[in-house]
Formats: C-alpha cells, sequence, structure tokens
C-alpha cells in the first residue's frame, strides 16, 4: 500500500513538472504551435474548433491569420461572436452568469479585465505562460502591465491604443500661414509641447472659406460622444498631474488639476464641428481623410485612414506629433492614454482553455502581431519594440507615424482598471458631458463624479478596491515626456 | 394485458384524475413562465454583483434594493424620459398609421406598391435602423442637406449632438419604423369592416364624411384600442436607437429605461439592483395595461350595446 503511494506519489511529480516544462521553439510563434500540437496529440484530436468573442473592429484581421495557425496545428476558428466595441463588457458578464462556454476566448479591453476576472470569466493563464514564455518583453511600456490583476496574468496585449495627434502638414509648410502664425503667437507652427500651442493652432486653422459663418475647416476634432470623451478629458488631467484616486481610495478627480483640465477640454471644442458631442471613430476617421480638419488627437489606427491610398485625400500630408502636455512645477510633462487597447482573454468555461491559449500566444507573437498591426482593414495598432522596424507595418503607416506612436507609449498611463471600472468611467463620462452641454459647470461636473465614485467604492468593497488600486499605480509611467 | 398496465389505466379512468390531466400542460407552462419572474424577485431581495461568487449563495436584504432604485435619480428620470418618448412617438405613428391606412384602403393603381413601402420599415432589424441614422444625421449628413435644399439655405440641426434634439431624434426614428405595425393594424381592421351599414348609410343618402365619423370610426376603435396597448408597451422597452445613436447621450438625454438597466445589470454589474428596477417598471407597465385593456372593454361593450339597438 504505501509503495503504492509512494509510487502515486512520484508519477504526480513528474507528471506536474512536465507540465511546466517549457515548450520547444526558437520564436514565441513556434512554441506556440508546438505546444497546440502537442494539446491535440494529448488529448487525441485532429481538428478542433474555437469560438471567439470581438468586435468587428478586428474581425477582418484574424479570420485571414487563424487558417494559418489551423493549417499549422488543425486548431481553427468556429463561431465568430461579434458585437459592438462598447458592448463586450456586457456581453462577457452574460457568459459570466451563463458559464455556457459559448466562446472560448475573445479580445476585450483592459477595462473590462477587473471584472471579468473576478466574474470568475478570464481564466488566469500563467501556468501556460510560464511553458509558452510569449513575446511580453517586446511590448512596450507599461501594456503588458494591463493584462495583469492581482498578482495573475489574464491576458496577453494585443493593440496599443495610446493616443498621437495629427496635423496637417501641407497647411504648416505654407509659408504664408507660417508667417502670419509666428506673427500672432510668437512660435512657428508645428507639433505642440503643450494643450495651450494645440488650442493656438487650432484657433488659427479653423477657417470659414465661403463666410457663412459655419467653418469649412476646423481647427481640431477629438471625441466627446458619450462613452468616449472622458477618456480625452483623463489624458489631460494625468498630464496635469492628477491622479483619480489618494491612497484611501478617496477620488481626487474634483481639485484643481480636474477642474483647469475640464475647462481647457470644453474650450477646445469651439473649434470644432458643432455635432462633435455625437462624434467617435466612424465619424471622426472619414471626416480627417476628406481633409475637413488640420488637427485631430485620437487612436493610431488613425494613420491607417489618413494614408489609405484610395479613400484619403490626405495621404503623405500628415505630421504626427507626441500628445502635448502641460508644464507642471516647471516640467512639460506629456501624457498620451492609453484609450482604449485590446487584449485576448481566454475563458474558464470553454472546453479548450490551453488550446485557446496557444492561438493567443500565436496572434500576440512579434511576427504575427505585426502581420494583423499591418492589415488596413482591421484596428491592430503597434505595441511591440519591433513593430518600429518592421517594414510590412511602416508601409501601412508611415516611419514617422509607427516611431511617433511607441515614443507615446513610453508615457502612456492606463485608464481606471479597478472593478466596476465601467461604472465609474460611465460616471465621470456623463457628468463632462452635463458640463460640455454646458447644463453644470466644470466643478459642479466633477463634485458630482467624487460622489458618484465615492458611493461605487463603498457598493464594490474599499478595502478590495484599495488592495487594487496601489497594484494599478504600478502600470503609470514614471518619465515625463519621452526619450 | 400485464398487471401494471391495468393498474395505470384504472387509475387514468378515474374522474379526479382524467379530470386534471388535460391541464398539465398548461400548468408546466404556467411553471415555466414563472420561473424567470420567480429568480427576479430573488435576485431583488439579495445583495448580488455578477463579480461577487454565485447568485445563491448573496446576502438577503430585503426591499434595501427597492430603496436604492427610488432614490437612484437616474433610474426616476429615466423612467420619466421613457414615458416622454411613448408619450411623443405613439401619437404621431397612430395618426400616421392611420392615415396612411385611409389613403390606401381603396383599390387604385399602384395600391400594392405603396402598400410594400409603408410595410418596408417594419422589416429592417432596429439595430440597422440605429446604425443607418447615426450616419444620416450627423451634421454634414444627408437629411441636413435634403432640409437645407428644401429651405434654400444651409440648415443644421443637431440631431444627435443637441439635448432636445437628440430625444427628437429618438422620436423619430422610433416613428420611422413603427407606424408602418399601425399602418398595418389599421388597413386589416378596414378590411375586416361589415360592408352592411356602410351600403345602408350610403342609401340612405350619408355623405363620405357622414359615414367615416358616425359608422366606420366607432367600429375601428377596438383595432386602434389594440394598436395603441402594442405600440405603448413597445415603446416603454425603447432600446436599439437610443444606445445606436446616442449611447444614451448627450449627457443622459437619451437614456431609457431599458438602458439604464441594461447598464447596470450588465456592464456595472449590479445584478439585484437592477432586478429591483425591473419590478418597478414591472408594475408601472401592468398598471397601465390594465388601464388600457379596461378601455378597450368599455369599447367593444358599447359597441355592442349599439348594435344590439
Amino acid at each position: 500500500m504505501k509503495r503504492r503511494a509512494l509510487l502515486a506519489t512520484v508519477l504526480l511529480v513528474w507528471s506536474g513538472t512536465a507540465g511546466a516544462a517549457e515548450v520547444p521553439g526558437r520564436t514565441a510563434d513556434e512554441r506556440a504551435i508546438n505546444g497546440a500540437r502537442a494539446y491535440m496529440k494529448a488529448h487525441g484530436l485532429t481538428s478542433l474548433k474555437l469560438n471567439m468573442l470581438t468586435s468587428p473592429f478586428h474581425t477582418k484581421a484574424l479570420e485571414r491569420e487563424i487558417p494559418i495557425f489551423e493549417k499549422a496545428t488543425g486548431i481553427g476558428l468556429g463561431d465568430l461572436i461579434e458585437v459592438g466595441i462598447l458592448q463586450i463588457q456586457a456581453k462577457a458578464m452574460a457568459e459570466a452568469v451563463a458559464r455556457s462556454g459559448s466562446f472560448d476566448f475573445w479580445v476585450g479591453d483592459p477595462i473590462s479585465l477587473p471584472d471579468t476576472a473576478e466574474a470568475g470569466l478570464a481564466r488566469p493563464i500563467d501556468e501556460f505562460v510560464a511553458r509558452g514564455l510569449p513575446d511580453v518583453d517586446d511590448v512596450v511600456g507599461g501594456f503588458a502591465e494591463q493584462g495583469r490583476y492581482k498578482g495573475k496574468t489574464y491576458g496577453l496585449f494585443a493593440d496599443g491604443d495610446n493616443f498621437i495627434l495629427v496635423l496637417r502638414k501641407d497647411w504648416l509648410d505654407k509659408p504664408d500661414e507660417r508667417q502670419k502664425f509666428h506673427a500672432k503667437y510668437g512660435w512657428g507652427p508645428g507639433c505642440p509641447d503643450t494643450y495651450e500651442q494645440w488650442a493656438q493652432l487650432a484657433e488659427f486653422f479653423t477657417r470659414d472659406f465661403d463666410g457663412d459663418g459655419v467653418p469649412d475647416f476646423y481647427g481640431a476634432i477629438a471625441y466627446r460622444a458619450r462613452s468616449w470623451g472622458w477618456r480625452w478629458w483623463l489624458q489631460r488631467f494625468y498630464a496635469k498631474g492628477g491622479m483619480p484616486f489618494d491612497d484611501a481610495m478617496r477620488p481626487l478627480v474634483a481639485g484643481k488639476e480636474g477642474v483647469e483640465a475640464l475647462r481647457d477640454y470644453i474650450a477646445l471644442t469651439r473649434y470644432m464641428p458643432k455635432d462633435i458631442l455625437g462624434w467617435a471613430t466612424p465619424q471622426a476617421y472619414p471626416f480627417y481623410a476628406a481633409g475637413h480638419a488640420f488637427s485631430i488627437m485620437t487612436y493610431p489606427s488613425i494613420a491607417l485612414a489618413a494614408e489609405h491610398p484610395e479613400k484619403s485625400t490626405v495621404r503623405g500630408k500628415n505630421a504626427y506629433c507626441l500628445v502635448p502636455g502641460y508644464v507642471v512645477n516647471g516640467k512639460l510633462v506629456r501624457r498620451s492614454i492609453q484609450g482604449f487597447g485590446n487584449i485576448f482573454y481566454v475563458s474558464s468555461y470553454g472546453k479548450h482553455a490551453e488550446a485557446a491559449y496557444w492561438l493567443i500566444q500565436w496572434l500576440t507573437s512579434k511576427e504575427v502581431s505585426a502581420r494583423l498591426v499591418t492589415y488596413t482593414d482591421s484596428v491592430f495598432d503597434p505595441f511591440m519594440k519591433s513593430h518600429r522596424s518592421d517594414p510590412r507595418i511602416i508601409r501601412s503607416r508611415t516611419k514617422e507615424m509607427v516611431e511617433t506612436h511607441l515614443r507615446n507609449a513610453q508615457v502612456s498611463p492606463p485608464l481606471i482598471l479597478l472593478q466596476g471600472a465601467v461604472e465609474y468611467d460611465d460616471a465621470l463620462d456623463l457628468n463632462i458631458q452635463e458640463a460640455l452641454l454646458g447644463r453644470i459647470s466644470a466643478e459642479e461636473a466633477l463634485n458630482r463624479t467624487a460622489t458618484a465614485w465615492e458611493r461605487i467604492t463603498d457598493q464594490v468593497g474599499r478595502t478590495a478596491q484599495i488592495e487594487a488600486w496601489k497594484a494599478l499605480r504600478r502600470a503609470f509611467p514614471t518619465k515625463n515626456v519621452p526619450d | 394485458m400485464p398487471a401494471a398496465r391495468r393498474v395505470a389505466l384504472a387509475w387514468l379512468e378515474r374522474e379526479q384524475v382524467f379530470k386534471w390531466l388535460p391541464f398539465v400542460p398548461v400548468q408546466a407552462l404556467l411553471v415555466f413562465l414563472l420561473l424567470p419572474f420567480v429568480l427576479l424577485v430573488y435576485l431583488s431581495l439579495v445583495s448580488w454583483r455578477i463579480t461577487r461568487g454565485v447568485w445563491w449563495h448573496a446576502p438577503f436584504v430585503g426591499a434595501a434594493n427597492f430603496t436604492v432604485a427610488v432614490r437612484d435619480e437616474r433610474f426616476v428620470w429615466a423612467v420619466i424620459r421613457t414615458f416622454g418618448f411613448a408619450a411623443a412617438a405613439v401619437p404621431l405613428e397612430l395618426g400616421l398609421g392611420f392615415g396612411l391606412a385611409l389613403l390606401c384602403r381603396e383599390r387604385f393603381r399602384g395600391r400594392r406598391f405603396y402598400t410594400t413601402v409603408f410595410l418596408l420599415p417594419m422589416m429592417i432589424v432596429p439595430a440597422v435602423v440605429g446604425y443607418d441614422l447615426s450616419m444620416l444625421l450627423i451634421d454634414q449628413g444627408p437629411l441636413n442637406q435634403i432640409l437645407s435644399l428644401l429651405a434654400g439655405r444651409p440648415v443644421t440641426v443637431r440631431w444627435i449632438s443637441d439635448y432636445r434634439m437628440a430625444k427628437a431624434a429618438i422620436v423619430g426614428a422610433d416613428v420611422w419604423q413603427w407606424t408602418s405595425l399601425v399602418f398595418l393594424i389599421v388597413l386589416s381592421g378596414f378590411a375586416g369592416l361589415p360592408p352592411d351599414p356602410i351600403r345602408a348609410a350610403r342609401a340612405m343618402g350619408a355623405s363620405r364624411w357622414q359615414i367615416f365619423r358616425h359608422i366606420e370610426l366607432p367600429l375601428l376603435k377596438p383595432v386602434l384600442a389594440i394598436a395603441l396597448v402594442l405600440r405603448s408597451m413597445e415603446a416603454l422597452k425603447i432600446f436599439d436607437y437610443p444606445v445606436l445613436l446616442t449611447e444614451g447621450g448627450p449627457g443622459n438625454s437619451t437614456e431609457t429605461i431599458a438602458v439604464y438597466l441594461w447598464r447596470v445589470g450588465w456592464d456595472f454589474t449590479r445584478v439585484s439592483d437592477a432586478a429591483a428596477m425591473s419590478l418597478i417598471l414591472m408594475v408601472v407597465v401592468v398598471m397601465y395595461t390594465v388601464i388600457a385593456i379596461h378601455i378597450l372593454r368599455r369599447e367593444r361593450r358599447q359597441l355592442a350595446e349599439e348594435a344590439a339597438r
């Protein structure tokens, strides 16, 4: 009996060690393929279809790439569940309740990580990461950290969505415009260092060619639509040196930094189309690419629209800039917020979690991610150091854009990645919109936000939130400006 | 015959058993329908978030969630706003649907074509309508361009970014899509009108207006009441257009009950709060429906009495 127990123990230890052993392969994509093949062999499978939840923004690229993985491993795409990009959280939460296993993995933003992890839907993948060694070291800035929660890894980062500022270079290069601008503001127009300079550029280049009182060329575009606009305010707030909470999770948004940032944020809208409160990507990208605006602050995938060979009228006429900042205590602080970002997560309720992991490791490897980023009909944006010099990516986005974007990433703070994040964000967004509409003052908007945030923190549980907030602070950039 | 079968048949033939047997499927259906409702009531009495373990372990909190709901200013405003949308959209749909049915009731060349066109909006998925309108209604969009052409000067209506106009856009979207349903109901009502009273009135020299006012309209009242109840109940659940057109904005100007409940339940993961809000809403809608059905019955009774006279 004793001998049997001893043998069983030895067998268990051996199998455990074997399970934790690194998968062979020179590169992360090779290891992913080998890991997937070993999984298929161990389970006696020759073909396996995995179901995926994603927004339509990513479908085409993934549908093109996953068949390549299938050819190599037998693991392919089954059902594709597409929902609107802002509805991923709701769909994921419904699955957390239903536990139906309707999808094996999904593409979602970091905001939903704390809730999906706490709800048990997002599966910790540390055991697979230890064996597969994905290309996390190549991920820039604090992006990789955004796939982690409470010390565990839940997802692999796939989309560097930190903001970029794009200006119309052809307008900046006009000698008479340069001269007039310099005469008015005292500096040569170009990429602005501060938000004040961006506002000056926006003011100067807003033009009403036909004199009907409605501009025909707008100085600035940035999103102000419901569920989107708060991100642009948060970026300014961070650049002002603001932090959303103190160590006890008491909200700090209603302080001087927040109010000033909100006033500036509201003031800039006078150089934007009058219906900017309804604008997000579907309105902003075509508008800029059609040549109706001088500048746009948005996601890096704007380059795909602006440099599109057929659809863009401004191809080759764009200057890609570091996101401007504020001067805080005599020093310039730039912040380029991770305005959305996408991560591949594995569902706890899928039948083949390990197979799903090998697929997402393959998709986020240096080589495959570069291909995903290159496609012009999907919106995966550069997020790896190796993307900087990849000729395919440079061809679709320009060298200047890729370099500027990855420099911006060095000073990219995360969104509020805490449990209840969507509710925190929604309260902020709602009050910012009310202030934009002129229904309440900037102070009132942020005071209301702070009150709502206090309630949310108490509902979720202050102690747990304090711990999560302390952990999240590690993902904030330490540099004021990029190298 | 085996003994077991004999016993079973004897049992089935007992009067008590036979009397109840046909109702078993009905009772099963009742349980099937009641189960989600019971679950909803249960969830409204406990404190559960999706992120907080399994729901059957959630602590009992009594009526606390209901107190939270009625104190939630955003919920109260969403209720008021939704009833406002319904109050604006449904009469418009009834008026337009009735008018179109009136135009299409008699045979004329191209009637089939017009009928099909008027029914088309109803056949489009509301999500598609919402998305298409979000592109049509921007400042530089086709709708403003058409308005500018008609007015002969630049017209810029801020359909989805102005606090008031966004509400109008949502009502407009609902009217555009669901006038078709009223049209269909009323057209069927016209087709089902008894010909004898109309012929008799015509023989007695009544004008078309008199026939319409004193015969057709009273006979159509039950049909109109059905259209009113159906559309009101649907309008109170309005969801697709606010989400796709405005995300409930600008501010919270187009946040309806359905949108807010969806946010609270699935985005904010506060399922128990959403359950309490749903029950409050259900009570309000049931009250409205009971009143509407009472009116419908009264109309029918009056009509029967008039026919008897």
